[in-house]
């Protein structure tokens, strides 16, 4: 198993930004470990795809415990539900999409439990609130969107995914897509004071 | 247009959307219109900057041995779902005796690679040392030597901690938590660094400061995660 590896946003070929390419023929064997039961398998993809899996989850939820939860959600989800991988697309390519589904059906569940917070305290706190405070990072300011502006900001300008996808995924038109990109990007730029 | 319009022309741009006669349109009115030349170099370094946010956040250790102890539920039980810690201390289970014992056995372990990466030598595999770090005296180290160094060490971190997690929770007592989980911020940081440099790591395998830093950085979990069972067992002098 090759480590150090970067898993591939959406759209770019997997391993090039690193340098280090992962084969296919490796992946391929450890998906094939999968289907025969091998936990081991199911640990060494793991090691090589939960910091991205992670990482969707954190900033489309922007809640770490939940990020945690859809980690192993969707590993869990792999391991039980290998047999669905059909292997026309890459496993990181079908996991990543379970990832994004997993994050999204969370931020669904929420919904019906509390109001979407749209302009919660945190989400319209300033950047800076004075002359001497730093301004948010981008991490931070991401994180204060609210929801459906996050979405389609962490799917379209981070994750690389095209409005059409992301409706589809969401559940929403293509325009609204656009129109929450637009409005996220303003409010980034206000709330990292640019 | 309107600055509205313009401003939607703008994101098109950035996004590389923009039509040919539209794009000449708006290349020459941000030649006479400051507020949309700032407003576009805004978010090309917005977008820039977001493209470039790292790939992967690594999640805390904990998470695969949660994994892994749902393995054990089978999927069409009752509760397929894993059952997920939701305590505010990673030591409201169980501390005690055996805790420090499997600390204690769990640094001895680790000491001779954790101190000093050039002093690994080959490990006639067995059942407690797996075959997993075989590095020569008279080679020099390759990272995938490292690597399997690194996942060995976190092996035995994880092991560490779950055997605090799930050891003899009958012996514990509130008081033996409350005392333990002084330590828990430090943990937590430790947790991020050790995620943070693994993550380096990943991005230069090859870097044998980054190797000793991380080595270092789980020495000291192990160091607190033993400090913990002093506390909760009351004998921290």
């Amino acid at each position: 198993m090759t480590y150090g590896t970067r898993p591939a946003k959406a759209g770019e070929v997997h391993g090039v930004a690193s340098g280090t390419p992962v084969l296919d023929l490796e992946e391929q064997e450890l998906v094939a470990g999968l289907r025969a039961g091998d936990e081991r398998a199911l640990e060494a993809l793991y090691r090589l795809h939960a910091g991205r899996v992670h990482a969707v989850g954190l900033r489309l939820t922007a809640d770490p415990s939940r990020a945690e939860e859809i980690v192993q959600d969707v590993f869990l989800q792999v391991w039980r539900r290998i047999g669905s991988y059909e292997g026309r697309s890459r496993f990181s390519t079908w996991l990543y999409r379970l990832a994004v589904n997993r994050s999204l059906d969370a931020l669904r569940g929420d919904a019906g439990a509390r109001r979407e917070r749209p302009e919660t305290e945190a989400a319209l706190r300033p950047a800076r609130t004075n002359g001497t405070e730093a301004a948010m990072d981008l991490e931070s300011a991401i994180g204060s969107l609210p929801e459906g502006a996050r979405i389609v900001f962490v799917l379209h300008d981070v994750e690389g995914y095209r409005h059409e996808e992301i409706a589809s995924l969401s559940g929403i038109a293509p325009g609204t897509s656009k129109a929450q990109l637009f409005r996220a990007r303003r409010l980034l730029r206000e709330r990292l004071g640019r | 247009m309107n600055h509205a319009e313009w401003q939607e022309a703008i994101d098109a741009y950035v996004d590389r959307q923009l039509d040919a006669r539209t794009r000449e349109r708006l290349l020459l009115h941000l030649k006479d219109c400051a507020s949309c030349r700032e407003d576009m170099a805004s978010l090309e370094r917005i977008v820039s900057e977001a493209k470039a946010l790292p790939s992967a956040i690594e999640p805390p250790s904990h998470v695969w041995w949660r994994v892994a102890d749902a393995l054990a539920v089978p999927a069409d039980s009752e509760s397929p779902r894993p059952v997920v810690r939701s305590v505010p201390s990673r030591f409201r289970f169980a501390i005690g005796a055996a805790g420090l014992a499997a600390m204690l056995w769990v640094a001895v372990k680790i000491a001779p690679h954790g101190r000093d990466t050039d002093r690994m030598t080959a490990t006639a595999p067995s059942e407690k040392q797996p075959d997993l770090i075989v590095i020569s005296n008279n080679a020099e180290p390759q990272p995938s030597d490292w690597a399997r160094m690194i996942w060995t060490l976190e092996e035995e971190s994880l092991s560490a901690e779950k055997a605090v997690f799930t050891g003899l929770s009958e012996h514990l007592d509130a008081q033996a938590l409350e005392r333990a989980s002084a330590v828990e911020p430090a943990l937590q940081a430790l947790d991020i660094a050790i995620n943070e440099t693994a993550h380096a790591m990943r991005l230069a395998p090859e870097n044998r400061e980054l190797v000793r830093t991380l080595t270092g950085y789980y020495e000291r979990k192990l160091e607190l995660l033993r400090i913990a069972a002093r506390l909760a067992s009351g004998t921290w002098a």
